[in-house]
Formats: C-alpha cells, sequence, structure tokens
C-alpha cells in the first residue's frame, strides 16, 4: 500500500516538474548534469522556486530521462530542429553517460549535502536522536545552516562556467550569483524542515529558542582556499593579529567561527570573493568545478537560547549579599538573593547554568522593601520551560521558604529586551529610601524643616573611601530630588530620613559625609556630626513590564 | 582623652558598616607615636578594602598649646602631592611614597612640621580642601582633616602594622586614661 502511494507521490511530482521542464532551457540542464550537479543544485542555479525541495526529487538520471523527449517535441520545423537539437542532443548524451556511471558521487557544488544527506532516511533519524538524547521538550524550533566555505567557491566557479558558456540566456546576466539562485543555506532548509516538523512534532519558527544547528565541513578542500587567504584583507588581519567581529548571535555562526580557525570560514571567503573578477577567479579555481571523491560531512547541535525568568525581589534580611561573595573562600554573609531565587528556579529548567541580573544592588547591611527591585534570572541551554501555573508554583515556593529572607513578586517568563530595560534602569531611574540617621545634637523641628525643604539638591559625591579600592577615583554630580523626616519617639538623637535620590547616589556617604568627600551632606546641611545607622530602598522607580 | 575615644568610635562608623566590623575584630586603627620627631603623633586608620587614611591625633606636637594650625602646605619632595591626578581602576599616575617621605608640611605661624606617611605605597588621594581652609586640621583632625588616603600592598601594611601601635599600647604611652 505504501509503496502504492509512494509510487504515486513519485508520479504526482514527476508530474509537476514535467509542467515545470518546458520553461527550463534543456541544453543547461543537461550541461550541468553531466557535470556532475546534483537535481536540486539544477534547480537552485536555474532559480526555481516553486518545486517542493522537501518532496520527491528525482534522480539525475530521471531528470535526464524527462528532458529527452521534450526537445524532440519542441522541435516544429525539422531544420530548425537539427540546429536547436545538436548541442542539447550531445549535451544529453555526454549526461547520460556521466550520469549513469556516478550515481554515488557527490554533487561538485553542495558537495552532498543536498542529495546524500538530505534524502537519507537515518539523517532525519540522527538528526532526531541529538535533540531527544538531551531530553528537550519543544513545540517549536529553529534550523540554524552552515555551509561549507568550498562551496561559495564552487557555486562562484559554476556560475562563471555559465555565464560564459549561456551568455544569451538572462538568467545568468548577473555579475555574481548571490541573488540569482537560491542559495544552498535556503536549500537545504527546504529539503528539511516539512520532515523535521513532523518528525520532531514541532513548528519551525524562526524566533524559536530551540535552535538546531547543521553544520556542513569538507575538510578536504582546504587547501583549494589558500588563495582566499592570500587576498590582502585577510593576510593583514592575520600579520597584525587581529580578528573580523564574529557574526551576531546564531549557533551556527558560532560554530562556522570556530572553523575558521581550520581555514573554513564562510564569511571570510565571501568577502575574498566580492570583489574577485573572472579572470582573477580562474587563475585559481577551474571553471566548471572539478569533481570530488568525498562528501561533505554533517555534524548537529542542539542548543536551546537563554531563557529569561523575570520579577522582582524584596530582601528583609541584613546579613545576605545579592550575589554570591567570597572572599578568600570564605562566604561573606549567610546567603545571597542569587542562590535563594536560583536554588528554586534554575532546577525546573534543567539547563547548564544560569546568571543573576538585577537593575542595581544594594549593600549587604540594607534591606530591599517597596515593590520590589527587577531581576532576571537568564537560564543557558534550558532543557524545558515550565508553564504559567507553574511560574506560580515558584513563586509560591521562593515566598514559602522558611529563612524568609527573600520574597519575589510577579514571577514570570520574559524575552530578551527586558535585559537593555534593566541596565537603563539601574542607571536612570530615581530610588527611594528610608534611613535612621543620628546626630552630635538633639533633633529639632528646624532640622526637619532644613532637609525637607532642599528640592533637587546638587551633591558632589567623591568615590566613596569604602569602594575606592576598585571603582575609579572620581567626583560624580547626583541629585537629591527630595528629603522628608519624622521623629523617633524616646531617642532624641536619632531620626527617620526618607529620601528620593538620582540613581547611583551613594546614601550612607551623604549622611555621613564620607570624611568630608561628599558634599553637601547631612552634616554640613545642619551644622552638627552626622552618622547612619540602617538603612532600607523603598523603592525602585521602574516599570518593568 | 574623651575627645579621642569618641573619634576613635566615630571613624568606625564614618567609614561604613564593614569598618565598624573592622574596628572592633581586627586591629583597624593604629597609631604612630612620635613619627620621625617626638611628640608627631599620628593614626592610621585602615579600612576593611586595605585603603589607610592619614591624619593627626589631638596629641600631635602641632597642635600644641592650642589648635592654631594656619597653612597647610603639599608641595614637598620631589612632586607636589596636590598636582597628582590619578585616574583609573589601576589608579594610574599614584605617587608612591615611604613610611618615611613627607606627604606635606603644616605651619603653625613661622613654625612647620612634616608629616609623614607611615606606610609604604601609592598616595590615592590628598585631602586638597585643607590647603583652602586649614581650620579643618583644628576642628575635626579625624575627618574632614584627614591629611592623604593611600593605597598599601598588603606586604607592606604587614611590615608597616608592626611599628605602629595598638590605641590601647597609644594610651600607655602618653599616659591617657
Amino acid at each position: 500500500m505504501a509503496g502504492v502511494v509512494a509510487g504515486a507521490q513519485e508520479g504526482a511530482m514527476a508530474e509537476a516538474i514535467q509542467h515545470l521542464l518546458p520553461s527550463l532551457p534543456s541544453a543547461v540542464v543537461a550541461d550541468l548534469l553531466s557535470i556532475g550537479v546534483c537535481t536540486r543544485c539544477v534547480f537552485r542555479f536555474l532559480n526555481v522556486r516553486s518545486v517542493d525541495f522537501a518532496g520527491s526529487i528525482p534522480s539525475p538520471s530521471a531528470l535526464l530521462a524527462e528532458l529527452k523527449p521534450v526537445t524532440r517535441n519542441g522541435s516544429v520545423d525539422t531544420s530548425t530542429a537539427d540546429v536547436e537539437c545538436d548541442p542539447t542532443a550531445a549535451a544529453i548524451e555526454k549526461a547520460a553517460t556521466r550520469v549513469a556511471g556516478n550515481m554515488k558521487e557527490p554533487c561538485v557544488v553542495c558537495l552532498g549535502a543536498l542529495h546524500l544527506l538530505v534524502d537519507d532516511g537515518a539523517n532525519l533519524k540522527q538528526i532526531e536522536d541529538v535533540v531527544a538524547k538531551d531530553g528537550y521538550v519543544f513545540d517549536k524550533f529553529c534550523l540554524e545552516v552552515s555551509v561549507p566555505a568550498v562551496s561559495v567557491v564552487r557555486e562562484r566557479s559554476l556560475w562563471f562556467y555559465l555565464k560564459e558558456k549561456y551568455p544569451e540566456e538572462t538568467i545568468f546576466s548577473a555579475q555574481y550569483e548571490s541573488s540569482s539562485i537560491v542559495s544552498l543555506k535556503e536549500a537545504i532548509k527546504w529539503s528539511l524542515i516539512t520532515p523535521l516538523e513532523s518528525k520532531l512534532a514541532a513548528k519551525f519558527d524562526a524566533n524559536a529558542l530551540l535552535r538546531i544547528a547543521l553544520l556542513y565541513k569538507h575538510s578536504t578542500s582546504l587547501t583549494d582556499l589558500n588563495f582566499i587567504h592570500h587576498s590582502s584583507g585577510d593576510a593583514k588581519r592575520r600579520r597584525y593579529g587581529y580578528e573580523a567581529k564574529a557574526p551576531a548571535a546564531g549557533l551556527a555562526a558560532v560554530a562556522a567561527e570556530r572553523s575558521a580557525e581550520a581555514g573554513e570560514s564562510v564569511a571570510a571567503v565571501t568577502r575574498a570573493l566580492a570583489t574577485m573578477t573572472s579572470k582573477t577567479f580562474s587563475r585559481h579555481f577551474p571553471s566548471p568545478p572539478p569533481q570530488v571523491t568525498t562528501p561533505c560531512d554533517q555534524s548537529i547541535m542542539c542548543w536551546r537560547m537563554p531563557v529569561f525568568v523575570g520579577g522582582r525581589y524584596l530582601k528583609f534580611s541584613r546579613n545576605i549579599s545579592q550575589s554570591r561573595w567570597m572572599i578568600d573562600d570564605e562566604r561573606m554573609g549567610e546567603g545571597s538573593v542569587q542562590e535563594v531565587i536560583g536554588n528554586v528556579v534554575f532546577p525546573h529548567y534543567k539547563g547548564d547554568s544560569y546568571k543573576f541580573h538585577a537593575a542595581g544592588r544594594e549593600d549587604i547591611d540594607v534591606r530591599m522593601l517597596g515593590p520590589g527591585r527587577p531581576f532576571i534570572v537568564e537560564i543557558s541551554n534550558a532543557r524545558c520551560i515550565p508553564d504559567s501555573s507553574e511560574m506560580a508554583k515558584l513563586e509560591a515556593e521562593i515566598n514559602g521558604l522558611k529563612e524568609g529572607w527573600v520574597k519575589v513578586r510577579e514571577l514570570r517568563q520574559v524575552g530578551i529586551e527586558s535585559c537593555a530595560i534593566m541596565r537603563e534602569g539601574e542607571s536612570e531611574k530615581q530610588k527611594e529610601y528610608a534611613a535612621v540617621v543620628w546626630l552630635s545634637r538633639p533633633v529639632t523641628q528646624a532640622d526637619f524643616e532644613a532637609l525637607s525643604s532642599l528640592k533637587e539638591l546638587e551633591l558632589q559625591q567623591k568615590t566613596p573611601v569604602r569602594v575606592l579600592h576598585r571603582r575609579s577615583p572620581l567626583i560624580r554630580p547626583r541629585t537629591i530630588h527630595w528629603m522628608r523626616c519624622e521623629e523617633i519617639k524616646g531617642s532624641p538623637n536619632y531620626f527617620l530620613l526618607f529620601l528620593c535620590t538620582q540613581a547611583g547616589t551613594y546614601i550612607k556617604e551623604f549622611v555621613h559625609g564620607d570624611l568630608g568627600r561628599t558634599y553637601p551632606n547631612v552634616g554640613s546641611i545642619l551644622n552638627c556630626e552626622a552618622d547612619i545607622l540602617q538603612l532600607d530602598v523603598m523603592d525602585v522607580k521602574m516599570d518593568f513590564l | 582623652m574623651q575627645r579621642t575615644a569618641c573619634f576613635l568610635g566615630r571613624m568606625s562608623c564614618r567609614l561604613g558598616h564593614r569598618a565598624l566590623l573592622n574596628a572592633i575584630t581586627r586591629i583597624g586603627l593604629l597609631l604612630g607615636a612620635d613619627v620621625g620627631k617626638e611628640f608627631h603623633d599620628q593614626y592610621v586608620y585602615r579600612h576593611a578594602n586595605g585603603l589607610c587614611v592619614i591624619g593627626l591625633l589631638p596629641t600631635h606636637a602641632a597642635f600644641k598649646p592650642t589648635p592654631a594650625i594656619t597653612a597647610v602646605d603639599f608641595n614637598v619632595g620631589k612632586q607636589n602631592r596636590a598636582d597628582a591626578k590619578v585616574s583609573g581602576k589601576r589608579k594610574k599616575n599614584a605617587i608612591s611614597l615611604e613610611p618615611n617621605s613627607v606627604l606635606c608640611k603644616v605651619m603653625v605661624g613661622e613654625a612647620f612640621f612634616m608629616i609623614r606617611c607611615c606606610v609604604r605605597g601609592a598616595v590615592l588621594e590628598v585631602n586638597e580642601r585643607l590647603i583652602k581652609d586649614p581650620s579643618l586640621l583644628n576642628k575635626r583632625a579625624d575627618t574632614e582633616g584627614h591629611i592623604a588616603i593611600m593605597m598599601p600592598r598588603p606586604e607592606d601594611w604587614l611590615k608597616a602594622s608592626k611599628t605602629l601601635l595598638t590605641f590601647e599600647q597609644y594610651k600607655e604611652r602618653r599616659g591617657i586614661v
């Protein structure tokens, strides 16, 4: 039954292609086949986009067989037919012998990527295995492809050959093939995406977090690429030792860069060929591209892009730091916000590692109250992603911890753009504080008025002594937007100071003056000595999503 | 002297919570008695991060009979200590001095006193406010009137701390209760 269906499908495919063939220049098709180009690459170079690359594609010999009837039928007038047929017929004869002989030889352009590996059911199984091995749970995936560097050279070589041999064909009129043919990367994707979707039971989505990277390498042709490295740009770069910036994101791109060390960088080759004339090119590499004996090999990598979990945290302990703080292998404080949150959240994602980011930080002895400080946990290579109901459970779990050092609010999954929002929050958003202040003389109502009447007070803060060992000695101008005071009954020398300041203001130093290096300070305003005993962050004024 | 004890306590608060722990558990504040000359008493406050604040103690000869310092001059030795532009995390262009090097001159009318570093290291900052307002030394030698902030290497601090006194030893030497 299956055989019949497959046969019917083959028949159907052949039909679609049969309809397509008359529009293609048969001499070119035959010529390409005789050079040793596989079917899909033939379609690629003729810019055929309507064929389903993932469907059943005829082998070169089957394609050749389809050609013959066309040429015979295409002739109307026998005399003209003879003239037209002859080169075509000759090409077909040549192709026939070539095609019959080497069915298993890799295509001279794609080096097997589009026929040996794609049509092989075992290959799909291999991809499925790599993904399943780590236990990824997903419903969307993205496919990244990295082609062997030498295929760029071979495509260029074939293009120059076609341009020279068929100057009358407008499809070969562009100087370079880049926008006139279907790129190898695209073709591989077209060939694999639909079958993968059904094999993996997931949908293809360019924005998916789960990435499957296919890296094609052809190491036996490295020597062919030597002429690329002698072109000026790269040689200079090598001499002076600095590398061009790696292409942005994408696992395939990263791996391709790694293989650049082996001399196979696609970007370098494309750059070098971008300005090379056909004369220069022909000196170094033959056109049409020569036969190869070994196909390219394929390596499969599966990776999930970082997952971001965000929210706001509150810190109630005066003895835990924000991130893990070790001095000489000894931990400072009893714990850290990072570990409290990470130890609950991270295990549910089954990732490789996590990083903790927050919109600013507070000292170990300062509480974080009010709505809380925005934070993001970045999880690398997560194997599974909890949904929102599980998120609520995680939030409840953190809030239910017996130590009660940390509570979180609005825990949810966020996108990568949140990282930039957080950094902006650290440097631009106002913060509100509450401090317990001591004065060297009893506090008066006049003091309260003196402080609360100051609006938008400009400070000059030298780098505090307590951080001067690791920060630049600078004078930072900062603003205190407003202040408000409350008395503490029973303690005449103490009062509560509420203030709202610009991001990056050192509050402790504003109160005690830091040996006079922060000016003005509470002591200088009230004309006495002042010190700070306790500090709480009351609000981080940020709309976090 | 009550004043001495007070400011030592406040010094710890002044520089942050960590420093407070330090003053109690480790020797944070060390004193140089008779630095260079008799009765030239100075303090060296070491913060938990290794930085040292150098300044004059109330028993310093310059404050006898009453604190009446008229001028402070950092233009001593080969470079004017107030001119150095220290920049960056690596503290580039900081002047490196020896324990015996002179940090500055302190003038009481015609008489002047040399103030030395007490510890070997880079001078991160001198208190240039003293140039415009020398009375800070008379009023608040412990805080706003400090002389300089230095950054010694750990080994240099170890060497220096051996020559300096703890608060108890200093009290004994001066006969303070």
